[in-house]
């Protein structure tokens, strides 16, 4: 098949307007409104998605990959979870785990320790209170970094 | 379409916009939806797993698609890749955002190969968004349709195949940047271009 391009606009293109439409500082005023209004429930689903990863622990002495794949995917959604609602170092260490995840299957070297270090500091943060913490937030943000560099099989060689 | 140019003053209407959002984290989806009910969509329609978004897509026009990249059974690189191979669906050409928690390099690569327009790395901020969908409302690329891809042009410099070789376009750039056609600036018009100025207010 010869490639075939098509120049049409796209349904986008042709039904955005700018008439009548909001500038960004009023789209940001905006949804932060609506987010305001869903905050409770978001923080709760947090709290067990931290709680379903914490009741993963266990399983990281059996078939370690199998558990962290799990993990992975219940770290990406409490990266959007948190996101909006919480201290950067909350989704950051959800970040952190999934990049910690990554280095150790391209490596082959899994280490439960690592990981559970991740889970236990994702329950501490949460847990901190949003106001005047920073210094103790951002200091065990930066230990989880430390651990998950040391992973990378790249910084290995 | 009026003119759409980017900066502080920029406005977009979404009010005609139809968006789908494909997300399974319920939390995640309610996020998703306020953040577009606030960007001004009145019309956004919801589903949780790639299955619902094959249906939806075929069902509706949708203009916009924003997905997750690991939703469970088929991730979100895949539901993009058969929704842009599906001939019959009216929103093959849509604009497509996906969502990734963590994004490696081969990711992106996965999204732009799959025929995404873009992906975003979470956690997603309103004015990232608003920014997203300003670009994907102004970008004119054509869409390709090829044995190996469907989706929009994935060469954004226009510099093409080699001069000689099968598949150049008329508006690809030369590879060389060839001979002046005007004098060169002379110093002191350099100089008087890179000079601080005063501004009167």
């Amino acid at each position: 098949m010869k490639a075939k391009l098509s120049y049409g606009p796209t349904g986008l293109n042709r039904r955005v307007r700018t008439d009548g439409g909001l500038t960004q500082a009023e789209a940001v005023k905006a949804v932060e409104a609506r987010l305001d209004t869903i905050k409770a429930d978001v923080l709760a689903s947090l709290d067990t998605l931290i709680e379903e990863m914490l009741a993963e622990k266990p399983a990281l002495s059996g078939d370690i990959s199998a558990t962290c794949g799990r993990l992975y995917a219940f770290a990406s959604q409490v990266v959007g979870v948190a996101g909006p609602f919480c201290p950067p170092e909350v989704p950051g260490a959800a970040v952190s785990l999934c990049e910690l995840i990554d280095h150790m299957g391209a490596s082959g070297k899994w280490s439960a320790g690592a990981v559970i270090v991740h889970l236990d500091s994702l329950k501490l943060l949460r847990s901190m209170p949003d106001e005047g913490q920073k210094a103790a937030r951002e200091k065990i943000f930066s230990g989880l970094r430390k651990i998950t560099l040391q992973a990378d099989p790249k910084a290995a060689t | 379409m009026t003119n759409l140019v980017a900066g502080p003053d920029s406005k977009l209407n979404l009010e005609k916009v139809n968006v789908l959002l494909v997300q399974h984290n319920k939390a995640e989806l309610d996020i998703l939806t306020q953040t577009m009910s606030g960007l001004g969509v009145w019309s956004t329609r919801k589903c949780v797993s790639a299955a619902e978004a094959q249906v939806l897509a075929s069902t509706y026009e949708i203009d916009l698609m924003v997905v997750e990249a690991n939703l469970p059974e088929t991730d979100g690189y895949d539901l993009v890749r058969e929704l842009r191979r599906n001939m019959n669906s009216a929103s093959r050409q849509m604009a497509i955002i996906i969502l990734s928690g963590y994004t490696m390099k081969q990711d992106v690569e996965k999204a732009r190969d799959c025929g995404a327009n873009f992906v975003l790395t979470k956690p997603i901020t309103p004015g990232i968004m608003f920014d997203r969908i300003l670009w994907l409302a102004k970008d004119r690329r054509p869409f390709v349709d090829c044995d190996s891809y469907s989706g929009p042009d994935r060469r954004f410099r226009k510099l093409g195949p080699p001069a000689g070789m099968p598949g150049r376009r008329r508006d690809d750039l030369p590879a060389e940047v060839g001979e002046a056609t005007q004098p060169n600036l002379s110093q002191d018009a350099i100089n008087t271009m890179l000079k601080p100025q005063k501004v009167s207010l």
